[in-house]
Order: C-alpha cells, then structure tokens, then sequence
C-alpha cells in the first residue's frame, strides 16, 4: 500500500510540473486532497488497534552481496514502516504540502507547483524510510525543491540566500551521513554483515558495543544535521533570511515541513540510543533548548519585519521539542512518556500554527505589499477577517489553551519541571516573552490608528477565507480533541521510552 | 592459442582502416559516426560476451579488466555524435583514430604488463595530442602545444619509474612481483610513476595544463580528455599501485592521501572565482580527480588490527567505490562537457547560459542533472559514487580524510549551484543568447543525463562490483 503511495506522487508530481499547464494548481490540489483522504482512512484502520510499536512494515533486499570466503555480507534494503510518530507526520505533511499550494499564485506555472509537490514527496519518503540509505536519500531530496523555489521565485537577494540555505544544510546532512556509515562499520564488525536497517543501527545493544570515539563521532554528526534543521541557538543564521526571501508558499513549506524534519530525527530516530549520551551532553542539549527559547524570542522582539517575527517565533517554538528531547533522556516513568509524546505533539501541532500565521499573513501582505510593522497598523478597520484570523495564529503560538499550540508546551513545561526543576522557569520567561511580542507585533500592526498611507483595502474574498478557516478549524481540531492524537503518541513514546 | 578474446580488439584495429577506406570515396560525418558507433557497440557486445579468466600474451582476461574496458568504450561511444557539431575536416581520420584510441585503451585494460601498459598509454596520447588540435584553430593549437609539451615530460617521468620499478622487482609483469631487491630504488619508482601518471591524472602540482588544454581542445575533445583519458591513468595507476606497491609499502598512503587532500581542495577552491565555463569544468575534473585519488590512499592503509576488519575486505571496497566512481564520473563529467555544445561561441562563459531553461527546457533539465551530480546529490549517480566511496572510507578507518572530503563536496555547491542559477533564475532577465538546438546536440544531453540518473537509482551496481574488485 504504502509502496503505491510512493508511486503515484512521484508520477503526479511529475505530471504537475510538465503537462497540465494552467490547470496544475486545481490538479496538484485534487490529487494531494484524495491522496489526504486516503491516508487518513488507511491510517484510521491501521491505528484502530495501535500497540506501539512499527507496524505495516514491508521490506526488499534491493541489492546484496555474499562472499564465503572474505565472509563480507552487504545488504542494501528498502523498507518501510509507520510508527504513531511517523503516521501523524505524514498527514502534516501532506497537508502542509496543500497549504503551501493552495496560497500559490497560479501565474507561477507548472514547474512551482510541481516543486512544491516533490518537497512534500520528500517529506512523506523521509518519514516512512526504515533504512538510513533511503532516509539519507529523502533527507537530501527536499532541499532541492526548495532550494529551487527560493531562487527562482524568491524576493530579495534570492540566489545568494538559496545558496546559503543550501550549504547550511547540506554540511549537516553529510556529517549525518558519517555518522550512518561510522556505525554500520562497526556493525560489520560486531556481527560481519553490512547493512544500513535503522532499526539494526539504532539498537541500544549494539551502539553499547562501540568505541567511544566511533559512538561519539556518530553522536555528532546526527545532533548537528539535526540541530541545524530544527534551527537551535548556534546554527540558526540561515533561518530568518530564508524565510524572509523565499515565496510564501515555500515559507509554510519550510516551517510546517522542514522543520518536522528534525523533531523526527530527534524523537523518531535518535532517541533510543540516548541513554549512552554523557550526562554533560545532555545538559548541554537542554541548555541550549532553553537559550533557544529566550534567545529566539529576544530577538524576534527587536524585529520590524512582521514574516522575520513568525521565523523566530517558530524557531522558539521548535525549541520546546529540544527541551522536550533533553528532559526525556533524564526522566524516567510516566514524566518520560508526557516528555516525549509532548515533544511528539509540538513537533506534529506546530505545522498548524505555522500554516497559519504565514497563510494569514500572506493574504495581508497581497494587498498592502509590506510586512513592515511600522508600516502597517489599524489594519483591523478595513480587513477585520483578515486581522481576526492572523490574531488567531498569533495566540496559537503563544500557547492559548484550545489551539494547537498549547497541549505540547503544557506537557513539556509540566514534564521537565520534574528533571530540571526550578530552570523551568526560564521556560516560563521564554513563553512571557513570546506572549509579549507576539501582542506588542499585533497591537502595533493590527490596531491603533489606520495607517492612510495604505490606501484603501479591501478585505479577504470567499476562497481566501475558506482557506484561512480550514487552517484555522484543523488548528482548533488538534487543540480541543488532543486525544485522538495523543493516545496514539504516548502509546509509541512508552514503547520508545522502553516501558512496555 | 585461442584469439576469441582478442576479437574486439581486431574488430577496431580493422573498423579503423575501414573507416580510413570509406573516407577515400566520401567524407559524410553521417555515415561515418554511424559506422564507428556501430564498431564500438559490436565491440562492446563482443567483451561482454567472452569467456573469463584467461592468460595469454601478457594479457589477463578476467571480469576486472572486461568492466574496465567496457568503461573505455563507453567513454569513446559518448563522443562520437557530439563530436560531429564541433569537428571540422576529415571525418574519416578522426573517427579512425578514435577507434584506433579504443583499441589502444582496451589493450591497457587487459594487460598487467608494465612495458604494453606503458605503450598502450602512449597510444592514447599521441592521438590525443592529434585531436586537440584538430580543429587548426588558434585556441586548439595553443592547447595541444601545452598538452603536448607537459605530457612529454611526464612521458620520461613514466619511463624512469618504470626503469627503477624493474630495478628493484626484477620483473615487469605485475603478477609476479612478490620480492623487493632494492628498496630505495622502489620508493623513486614511485615518485616517478606518480609524477608520470599523475600528469594525465592532473593531480595537484601537474595540473596546470589540463585547465588550459581543457579550454582550448574542442568540447567533445575535452570531454573524452578529462574522463576517458583521465579514468585510463587512473586505472593504470590502480593496477601499479595495488600490485605492485601495496603490499608493506606504507609511501603509498601517505603520497595520496596528501595529494588527494591538495588536489580537490585546489581543484575546488580555484573553481570558484572562474566565470569560464569551460575553466569551471576543467578544475571541478581536477577536485573529482582528487576525490577518486583518495581510494590509493585508502589501499595503502590499514587502521583496524587484520583481525576486526581484514585488510582485504576494505581494499575491496576501495576498490569497487573506484570502479563505481570511474563509470560515473565518465558521464556526470562528460555530460556537463557536451552540454557546452548547446553554446555557439569560442569561449564560453558563465553568463552565456541566462535563459537556456526558456528556450530548451530538458536541456536545461539535462545540465542540472549533471552539476546535481557532480555535487553528490541523491537520485543522481554522482550522489551513490560519493556514498560508497565515503563508505570505504570510513570502512578502512579514514575517518579525518573523509571530513576533508566532504568539506570540499560542500565548497563545490558554490559553483555547481551557480551554474543551475545562471541557467535556470535568469530566465525572466532580458537575454539574447542563442543557443545551437540541433537534434544531434540534443540528444546525446538527455541520454546521458538519463544513463547519470539510471546510475543514481541502481543500488545494486556497487554490490555487484564489490564481487568483481578482485585483480
């Protein structure tokens, strides 16, 4: 089932880009819409019955290579497999890929929507690969359909930014990549056999065996290539310029997809071998997930640019899942498994938020054509829907109770009150903060005074806030019924955790 | 004796002469590409056909050796359509003396014999240094003198080493070294020879001449120098090195890997103030050829005791990402040179590509497919070539060589990617580039960009040959 999946988005995507013209906007829409439905139902029956752990697992031997006499085995398969985590992914994913398309200008032709159809291809790859080739391979994949947006159809100075977002992301994923080949040679010699299977590589009992150097080494590359994606503190230069310089469309793409990435990586991937993480290390990580949080959001404090702002803004909202992804490591019990599936949940929820605000803020930015603070304010007077709904993402983010945002940073908060005790309240500080600006942006922007300079404005039509309600309805969906998701979550971070 | 493994080799040395006899009547470029993409085919089919594992003449039949010689003509087969847009004059004396080229190459591959290795080398210089000039331009003449010049020296360098190499062996067949006489005499028979065939390699200090002689050859010309040519110096190299240094002979290691380490980070960083593309091309071949260099080092190497992993088991590996590495290096980088036909000029640089997307789209499509590849980007042959040889790295213990291997693959994205731009986001800019669009152009382009993508996707390739890489 799911290798058809794979099929027919491949072969649409490639339709969409070259041969329907004018109408690959509607037909990227109806084919990733019924692809949706699909996926949900077919999720719905897998998950009726859900035990935790990898199911509807299929597996090839693509290529293989037996010696008896050098006793070399190498195997190179291709499998796939859902976890709650990835199945939950997968529907983002493929509903940011129908955000990000529904927002796009339909002059844009084929070639946009068809790259906007292989990033989300490569998102949905990434999360069902159970073999680190394959994973690598997805890995790498979606950044160049982005990277191909920003430049072509970026605003200011896009090829240059391209090309940073590029690189930047690019050392990360090679350094992933030695980490995988470090760990299969060791493999090879523990058990004589090459192989590149997650689930063989990712197995405490084995990682237990290694050198320390190797484990470490491993350990490196898969926290940079990760942390870098999410962004964290140190490595998060190439974040506001692109986001600020790619198409709206690709922005939602890069922070409802690109962004999971790497709350996949941590939670999904990484996480079962942690417990041979150094202590220090793993203070380390929580401390940088708490300067990442004040950091992020003393900064987009001091933005003018409102699409600048819902950068930083995300990026301190991804800093939860590296808060979430350090406190699980030292918590045991119950407080590990609201850990991790909150950090699950803010990773899958924070899509939504995202969407969201870059959707909202989009329809703003059509008409008045700036996204300067300054040069908006009392925007409520003339585009009310608009502004209510660009409001709406706003407390989102900031974590009101019943939207999307809140049930991760509640979990998280709670949980790592239990490891790292009276540092939550830097926590506390870094949501007063994100509050705070967050309000500050929408008085400044939204209310006050109508700025006459603007013009005259005309408020969101029928389509454009059909779309806008959609987000916004699927937003308060995952905020009031968090059960549905929830339970499916805690139930694979208790298998994850180890206490089944 | 049995000439059934000789039958490829005979089939191009007569191809040749016909080709030479067809030319007396008329000189159609038609008829006679299509005559001698015929002959490399048959030829082909004939090694792929032939039995395994037999010894005659100083010649060694195996699998090792077919695959190489299949490379050889599939590097020669790449040229020959594209070659008829930018060939002027007698059509009949350049497509004999391609396959006259092959011939030379195919003895290379099948012998371990260091004097016919060394002619059969020399063979395919001499007819080289012919083709480059070919065209009788300026430009042309300029790079065959440097060409020809440089790779003289280089020719006495390969004699000296070969002379102390017998010196301190007291054999001349690679099989049969298993004893050193005279141990100083072995280590400047490795200088030399590294010298020698470095020149034709353009590894770090030898490279000069390959940027200019690149630029001036003809585009086809230069795409059969700095792939076919280079994988033959390459595999020379490979056969020398693994037969007859290896074995306890640590200068082997350290000689490559601080060439390798040189030669891409040189090849690489020069690259990025070029705006010829030509030039770009020219050193992007030095930095791979730096990349591919870096399997000698991993050969001479051993980091795990013999009992965690064997020394052979990773030379295998090394071995096979080589194999790997040459097949599609031939045509990332081969490709990326025959796409400078889609251009009319002499010299041609990065600016005159703005709107090739626009008028030709899968050209377009094509050129990204090979700078994708040549960055090591997934789905594309270049991204698999990377991973194993990456892999064998690390497998052999190279851990520090591979970082600075892969710094350098993200120092190249600079300019690849600058080249997709230049293609691809300068579409909108008002730019009147004319572009040659004719089918014979264009076709080869999408072939090869198909074979670079085929290569991407088949896993199977590396496994298969990590059976094969047994010399």
């Amino acid at each position: 089932m799911l290798l058809l999946y794979f099929f027919i988005v491949f072969l649409a995507a490639v339709i969409v880009s070259f041969f329907m013209g004018k109408y690959s906007k509607s037909f990227s829409l109806i084919v990733l819409g019924l692809l949706t439905v699909f996926f949900v139902i077919y999720s719905f029956v897998k998950f009726y019955n859900y035990n935790g752990k990898i199911i509807s697992k299929y597996s090839f031997l693509l290529a293989s290579f037996t010696s008896s006499n050098h006793s070399i085995t190498v195997n190179i398969n291709f499998s796939l497999g859902l976890t709650g985590f990835t199945d939950l992914l997968i529907i983002t994913a493929l509903l940011v890929s129908i955000f990000s398309i529904i927002i796009g200008n339909k002059e844009n032709g084929g070639i946009f929507f068809g790259l906007l159809m292989f990033a989300g291809y490569g998102l949905t790859g990434l999360f069902a690969m159970r073999d680190f080739l394959f994973f690598f391979i997805f890995w790498e994949i979606v950044l160049i359909p982005i990277f191909f947006l920003i430049a072509r159809y970026g605003s200011v100075n896009k090829e240059k930014i391209s090309i940073k977002f590029f690189i930047y992301t690019h050392v990360g994923s090679l350094f992933l990549l030695l980490s995988i080949f470090t760990l299969s040679t060791y493999y090879f010699i523990k058990y004589s056999i090459f192989t590149f299977q997650i689930a063989d590589l990712m197995s405490l009992s084995f990682q237990s065996s290694i050198p320390l150097f190797a484990l470490y080494f491993s350990f490196f590359g898969f926290l940079l290539a990760f942390f870098i994606k999410l962004p964290s503190f140190p490595l998060h230069s190439w974040l506001a310029d692109t986001y600020t310089s790619s198409p709206f469309s690709g922005t939602v793409m890069l922070s409802g997809g690109l962004v999971t990435m790497a709350g996949y990586g941590l939670l999904g991937v990484l996480y079962p071998v942690t417990s041979l993480f150094p202590k220090t290390l793993v203070y380390f990580i929580i401390l940088l997930g708490l300067v990442s949080l004040v950091y992020f959001g003393l900064v987009a404090m001091f933005q003018t640019n409102l699409k600048r702002m819902i950068a930083y803004t995300s990026a301190a909202e991804m800093s939860f899942v590296t808060i979430a992804f350090g406190t699980a490591i030292l918590s045991t019990g119950y407080v590990r498994v609201l850990d991790l599936s909150g950090g699950m949940f803010q990773t899958f929820s924070h899509v939504f938020v995202a969407s969201l605000a870059f959707s909202a803020l989009y329809f703003i930015y059509k008409r008045t054509h700036t996204m300067e603070i300054y040069g908006l304010g009392g925007l409520y007077h003339k585009m009310p829907l608009a502004s209510t709904f660009f409001l709406a993402s706003f407390l989102a983010s900031l974590g009101l109770p019943s939207l999307a945002g809140f049930i991760g940073e509640f979990s998280i908060t709670v949980s790592s009150f239990q490891t790292i005790g009276l540092f939550t309240v830097i926590i506390i500080f870094g949501l007063i903060l994100v509050a705070a600006y967050l309000i500050w942006g929408a008085q400044r922007s939204l209310f006050g005074f109508y700025n006459e300079k603007l013009g005259e404005l005309k408020d969101l039509n029928k389509i454009e806030f059909t779309i806008l309600f959609f987000i916004l309805i699927s937003s308060i969906f995952v905020g009031v019924y968090p059960t549905l998701f929830f339970k499916i979550l805690s139930l694979y971070a208790t298998h994850l955790g180890g206490l089944i | 004796m049995n000439y059934e493994y000789f039958y490829s080799i005979i089939v191009l040395g007569i191809s040749g002469f016909i080709s030479l006899a067809i030319g007396i009547k008329n000189n159609n470029k038609k008829i006679l590409a299509g005559f001698t993409a015929l002959v490399l085919i048959v030829s082909f089919i004939l090694i792929l056909l032939g039995t395994k594992n037999y010894d005659v003449l100083t010649m060694n039949f195996n699998t090792f050796d077919d695959y190489w010689a299949l490379i050889f003509i599939a590097s020669t087969l790449l040229i020959i359509i594209p070659s008829m847009n930018d060939i002027k004059g007698r059509y009949d004396v350049f497509y004999a003396l391609i396959l006259f080229m092959t011939l030379s190459m195919l003895i290379a591959a099948f012998t371990y014999n260091l004097i016919v290795l060394f002619v059969s080398f020399e063979g395919v210089s001499v007819i080289t240094y012919v083709l480059v000039a070919f065209n009788r331009t300026r430009r042309n003449l300029e790079g065959s003198l440097k060409y020809f010049i440089i790779s003289t020296l280089g020719t006495s360098f390969n004699i000296l080493g070969i002379s102390f190499f017998y010196l301190s062996t007291k054999t001349f067949d690679l099989f049969s070294v298993n004893k050193i006489f005279f141990n100083k005499a072995l280590l400047l028979a490795l200088v030399f020879i590294i010298i020698g065939f470095g020149f034709k390699l353009a590894i770090f200090p030898m490279q000069q001449w390959a940027i200019d002689t690149y630029d001036g050859a003809p585009n086809s010309i230069s795409a059969f120098l700095s792939t076919g040519g280079k994988v033959l110096a390459y595999m020379i190299l490979l056969k020398i090195l693994y037969l007859g240094f290896v074995h306890d002979y640590n200068y082997v290691f350290y000689f490559f890997a601080i060439l390798g380490i040189l030669t891409m980070t040189y090849g690489n960083l020069s690259a990025l103030s070029q705006n010829n593309l030509k030039r770009i091309f020219a050193y992007s071949s030095v930095a791979q050829a730096g990349y591919m260099v870096l399997v000698f080092a991993l050969i001479g190497f051993s980091y795990f005791p013999a009992n965690v992993i064997p020394r052979s088991t990773f030379i295998r590996f090394g071995i096979a990402s080589a194999m790997f590495y040459a097949v599609v290096y031939i045509f990332m980088q081969g490709g990326a040179y025959i796409a400078m036909n889609l251009i009319k000029k002499d010299k041609i640089m990065i600016e005159d590509l703005d709107g090739l997307s626009r008028k030709s789209r899968l050209s377009a499509l094509s050129l990204w497919i090979f700078m994708l590849s040549l960055t090591g980007i997934p789905l594309t042959g270049g991204f698999l070539a990377k991973y194993f040889l990456f892999f064998s790295l690390i497998v052999g213990g190279l851990w520090w060589l591979a970082i600075i291997a892969i710094l350098n693959s993200v120092i190249s994205v600079f300019y690849y990617f600058r080249i997709i731009l230049n293609s691809y986001v300068s579409e909108a800019s008002e730019s009147d580039n004319e572009f040659n669009l004719a089918p014979s152009v264009r076709y080869p382009l999408y072939v090869t960009a198909l074979i670079t993508i085929a290569l991407g996707v088949s896993f199977f390739i590396y496994t298969y040959l990590i059976g094969l890489a047994t010399i």
